[in-house]
């Protein structure tokens, strides 16, 4: 017989027993983004409502800016309410083959990428994630930028950790 | 040449400060000109222009300290224990990247006229994906950009060099038998010429009716107000008819021979030809293109029709390929006027294993789409009867605009519910494919290991209905299929499973 059949099998493959993504126990980022979004969001609502104000000392009277306002507020209470839910929603985990990202609370989206297609990883720290002490992971593939994944707040420690393990895995799986 | 250099931490050339303060102020300038040439153009008073200066000069020295910190921290080293090139930048927000050996594609030298005047080349290490995803140093001397990239050319070829062998051993091996020739001759790329932009031809078909039915229409009004010139205004109302004909049949022929001038272009002298394990294909008349097709490196496949094209036996293929090293090959190429069994023979030579399979699912996407997809249809109608009633551009009768909007309202929804019908996401033991269109038939196939990374969305309103948004990311674009039943999460685990296991390069 063929010698190449030897060590060859193809088993059938049970759909129901493979691995689920979906079961995996996450593990959360820092509160510390939480802060972050909050900051972020609160200096773009002060640059909106100046601007405001300087428009409406010029030119609306009370009725009008107070339309304008309230909708202003609502949107904001709208954007921190979904800071919150985002942050209990961003969540990540590490497999022995890949690694799973999973965002969003309204538009929810997982993202999972075996390590095997992982092409670099980079570490990037704003001025917020300094003085907050939190980081985030970029990992890249070859695919569209959709493709990529970026895990905010994590701790800086726990970043560079992460990121080590996957250039270990990465060259691992190469060889 | 020291075998482990470059393993600590190295900053540019010393020049460099120079490269990168010129290029801040540049982008300052860039950011403030049209304030400044403001402040010019007002007729400034003498104490405003020192003012100026002043601020100008500060501005100048912070960017000379910005630019001094920037190439501080801007810092590079290869890393030999973890078999990586590490970059680290940034002042305010920092980035730390590292890109392992094997997965550098090239390094290249680039110089700008600023860089050949302080004497620096731009040092590029391009990885795999887009153009964004490259890591470039730019102010690095001669002597290091040359040493450093050879350096890490040879770490790259060595890391790979083992994964190669087996592949190159069988490839040195020169086979150069052809199995078979396909040539695309001049009446099929006439064929392709006149079939492809018939919807050109269909708006020419349109408009022809739309002006004979006002012209009748004025006739008519006419006849009504004055009986005796009747056949005066009869053979006027034809031989105008006659000139709106003949006008256009020639603008049709014009839509038509621009198409095949179009066609002829691109794709004159098609030839694919199939070697033991390659498939050249080489088009064009102005600029000819040559892409040497191998499975290896294809990613993405789509096959493209039209009931009228079908008739003819026309296809078209459109094949995603990974970047390869030779950066001006092209990535993707349409191959038209393929016949059915070309098709078949090209799928076969890409995916030898696809006609085995012990399973085949089909999934298709929730009535959700449906509505969601005849809403968004409907939106014209709503904008064109919004104009019709609150604004007098459009000057109609109530019984036209009826019509009008009725007949759109039924096309559309015919044409929605078809597509709809037609929409579905095949998966296979080693394949994935999605099929779309009722009319312009698209057919798309992803060997299931080429996957980049798989995304799985769920709006919030998808969750009651247990439905997801599945994207399966390969180098080569995407496949998307929308609102599925969560049943499919079964078959993402399984292509995730079937990347994780495989051994096979994917490029």
């Amino acid at each position: 017989m063929d010698p190449v059949a030897k060590d060859f099998s193809n088993e059938p493959i049970d759909l129901a027993s493979l691995p689920k993504y979906e079961a995996v126990a996450f593990s959360s980022v820092s509160p510390n983004y939480l802060i972050k979004m909050n900051i972020q969001t609160g200096i773009f609502m002060l640059v909106l409502s100046i601007g405001l104000g300087v428009f409406w000392f010029f030119q609306l009277n009370h009725l009008q800016s107070g339309i304008i306002f309230a909708l202003v507020l609502v949107a904001f209470v709208f954007r921190f309410w979904n800071n919150y839910k985002l942050l209990n929603s961003l969540g990540y985990a590490i497999r022995e083959k890949d690694i799973i990202y999973k965002r969003g609370y309204i538009f929810s989206k997982a993202t999972v990428i075996p390590f095997n297609r992982v092409q670099h990883a980079s570490i990037s720290r704003g001025v917020w994630d300094k003085i907050l002490g939190i980081s985030s992971l970029n990992i890249f593939t070859a695919g569209g930028s959709g493709s990529d994944i970026t895990i905010p707040g994590l701790d800086p420690e726990m970043a560079v950790r992460l990121k080590e393990a996957i250039a270990v895995k990465i060259s691992n799986d190469e060889s | 040449m020291n075998p482990e250099a470059y393993n600590t931490a190295q900053r540019q050339s010393i020049v460099g400060v120079l490269l990168i303060f010129i290029s801040s102020l540049y982008k300052l300038f860039r950011m403030f000109w049209a304030l400044g040439a403001y402040l010019l153009l007002s007729g400034p008073s003498s104490t405003t222009l020192i003012y100026i200066a002043i601020g100008l000069v500060f501005l100048g020295v912070l960017t000379l300290i910005y630019s001094y910190l920037y190439y501080l921290k801007f810092v590079f080293y290869i890393d030999y224990n973890r078999e990586e090139f590490v970059l680290e930048k940034g002042i305010f927000s920092t980035e730390n990247t590292a890109i392992p050996f094997d997965k550098i594609q090239q390094v290249y030298f680039k110089r700008s006229i600023l860089q050949r005047i302080i004497k620096v080349y731009s040092l590029v290490i391009d990885t795999a994906g887009s153009n964004q995803k490259e890591v470039e140093i730019k102010a690095i001397s001669g002597e290091d950009a040359n040493s450093l990239s050879k350096i890490l050319l040879k770490a790259k070829a060595e890391k790979t060099e083992s994964q190669q062998l087996e592949g190159e051993a069988t490839e040195t091996e020169e086979n150069n038998e052809v199995f078979w020739t396909h040539k695309v001759g001049i009446l099929t790329l006439l064929k392709i010429g006149i079939s492809t932009n018939y919807l050109r031809g269909l708006s020419l078909v349109f408009a022809f009716v739309m002006t004979i039915y006002n012209r009748v229409n004025t006739y008519f009004k006419d006849r009504m107000e004055d009986v005796e010139v009747y056949f005066d205004q009869f053979s006027g109302v034809l031989q105008s008819v006659g000139y709106i004909a003949v006008l256009f049949v020639l603008l049709l022929l014009l839509s038509i021979s621009i198409t095949i001038i179009e066609v002829f272009i691109k794709y004159y002298g098609l030839k694919i030809q199939q070697n033991k394990d390659k498939m050249e294909v080489e088009m064009g008349l102005k600029t000819n293109t040559k892409v040497s097709l191998q499975p290896r490196r294809l990613q993405l496949m789509r096959i493209k029709t039209n009931p009228v094209q079908e008739r003819f036996n026309l296809y078209e293929a459109q094949i995603s390929l990974s970047s390869s090293e030779n950066e001006f090959q092209k990535n993707k190429i349409k191959i038209p006027g393929l016949g059915n069994e070309i098709v078949k023979k090209i799928k076969y030579f890409l995916y030898p294993e696809s006609s085995k399979s012990s399973f085949s699912t089909t999934f298709r996407p929730d009535k959700l789409l449906l509505f969601r997809k005849i809403s968004l249809a409907m939106l014209p109608v709503l904008i064109f009867l919004a104009f019709w009633h609150f604004t007098a551009y459009i000057n109609l009768q109530l019984w036209t605009v009826l019509v009008l909007a009725g007949l759109y309202i039924i096309v559309a929804l015919t044409l929605q519910i078809l597509a709809f019908k037609a929409r579905k996401l095949i998966v296979t033991e080693e394949f994935l494919q999605k099929k779309t269109g009722f009319w312009n038939k698209t057919e798309e196939t992803l060997e299931l290991f080429k996957i980049q990374s798989i995304s799985v969305k769920q709006p919030i309103w998808y969750r009651r209905k247990n439905l997801v948004n599945v994207v399966f990311h390969t180098a080569g674009g995407d496949l998307r299929f929308y609102a599925v039943k969560t049943d499919v999460l079964e078959y993402v685990n399984y292509v995730l499973y079937k990347a994780e296991a495989s051994s096979k390069n994917w490029m």
